[in-house]
């Protein structure tokens, strides 16, 4: 369909306005009785219709640069307090996005001495670590130790390449050991990593430990009967026979626009396998546009 | 009480998402949300009732699956072809949600 030319279409834009303004002004007196600010009530309008216009469903004819200076200053706002909520103690660490295999994290050290500076080190950190947390934690390990603590005294680029070398040790050992536990003993005394305090993920649960055997039986006693056989560390299973599984084909993918039609009805009947719909007041979303429509016939069978 | 049929549209999610992020900034009480709702479906249904005057209609190759529950027809359909004087759209698929347009709540 023309969506330039069709009426339903056309005049969604109007009648979303409308809707806008109307529900906007009716709970104004709500808003004052709950003692709510007004500029509440406008940041909503605002969000609303930024959101609408956003959408792609509808073109709103707004002036958008009101609605989008505030949008981006609440964005920028989201972000300066994620930033400021930093997980290790003394040192802020910054993930800087980048479509590379290596992404440079930014680590902010507070001054060691009174008088001093903010000393900016940077590592660089594989991707995938930095998505599934593994980067997060080994620095969180990393740089709460107390050799740590020694190397940010150092100057900033052997400070770098010493933490560095820390890091890839640990994704190393990481990888090496992705389904059990790395029990590494603390070092009394040392600056070696200490193992982590936080929960462990469900993969790197260790396996439960084998039943043990009996102790020997000499020889010429009857032996006992020997134990059933000790359970086998769980392993994860694909259910079974799960390719005789019949389901049902989703009625559509996830990336795709699901049309749907929001409406009420008059009438719908059937004849035999021939169904008619008698539907009014509706909104339909059709290939990402809304239509809308009083009255709408149709024809199926079943 | 209108429906809140109409929260499921692209308007009625924008404005949930709008009363979620100033919820989430304390800038709102829930409360005071719901209200917000619940007129905006008084407007939504008036708007449709009393502003809108075109008419669709469709003929559809399949009715693949209904239902109706609750006084609520949800219907799938398949080859849609939509209408309007002099306008065309299909769509591959089509679910419809249509509430109890008889009587008033």
């Amino acid at each position: 369909m023309s969506h330039v030319h069709c009426h339903s279409h056309a005049i969604v834009g109007q009648v979303y306005k409308s809707v806008v303004n109307d529900t906007i002004a009716a709970v104004r007196s709500f808003f004052l009785d709950e003692g709510v600010d007004e500029q509440v009530l406008q940041e909503l309008k605002t969000l609303w219709e930024t959101k609408l216009n956003q959408s792609r469903a509808v073109d709103l004819k707004e002036a958008e640069t009101t609605p989008q200076q505030s949008k981006s200053a609440r964005a920028s706002a989201v972000r300066a307090a994620a930033r400021s909520a930093a997980p290790a103690a003394g040192a802020a660490a910054q993930p800087v996005a980048q479509p590379q295999s290596l992404v440079p994290i930014q680590i902010t050290i507070p001054p060691q001495q009174p008088g001093g500076e903010n000393k900016t080190i940077v590592v660089q950190v594989p991707v995938s670590a930095v998505q599934s947390g593994l980067a997060g934690q080994h620095l969180q390990t990393i740089l709460s130790s107390a050799a740590a603590q020694a190397t940010f005294a150092l100057p900033p680029d052997i400070a770098s390449s010493m933490l560095q070398q820390q890091l890839n040790e640990a994704l190393r050992q990481s990888s090496q050991q992705q389904q059990r536990v790395v029990t590494v003993a603390p070092a009394a005394g040392e600056g070696s990593r200490e193992p982590p305090r936080r929960p462990v993920p469900a993969a790197w649960r260790p396996p439960p430990p084998l039943h043990p055997w009996p102790p020997r039986v000499p020889a010429g006693l009857p032996l006992p009967p020997p134990p059933p056989p000790p359970p086998p560390p769980p392993r994860f299973h694909e259910p079974l026979n799960s390719e005789d599984d019949v389901s049902d084909h989703e009625p559509a993918d996830l990336q795709e626009t699901f049309n749907v039609m929001v409406c009420q009805y008059d009438k719908i009947t059937r004849s035999r396998n021939r169904w008619k719909f008698h539907l009014k007041d509706g909104i339909m979303n059709l290939d990402g546009k809304d239509y809308i429509f009083q009255k709408a016939g149709g024809d199926a069978e079943w | 009480m209108a429906h809140q049929l109409y929260r499921n549209t692209t308007i009625g999610h924008c404005l949930q998402e709008s009363l979620d992020e100033l919820m989430q900034y304390d800038q709102l009480p829930p409360a005071l949300a719901m209200k917000v709702l619940l007129q905006f479906d008084k407007a939504i249904s008036a708007a449709l009732a009393n502003r809108v005057k075109s008419r669709l209609s469709f003929k559809a190759g399949k009715l693949n699956t209904y239902r109706f529950c609750d006084n609520v027809w949800t219907l799938l359909l398949t080859g849609v072809e939509f209408k309007e004087v002099q306008d065309v759209a299909k769509a591959d698929r089509m679910k419809i949600v249509a509430m109890d347009g008889r009587a008033q709540v």
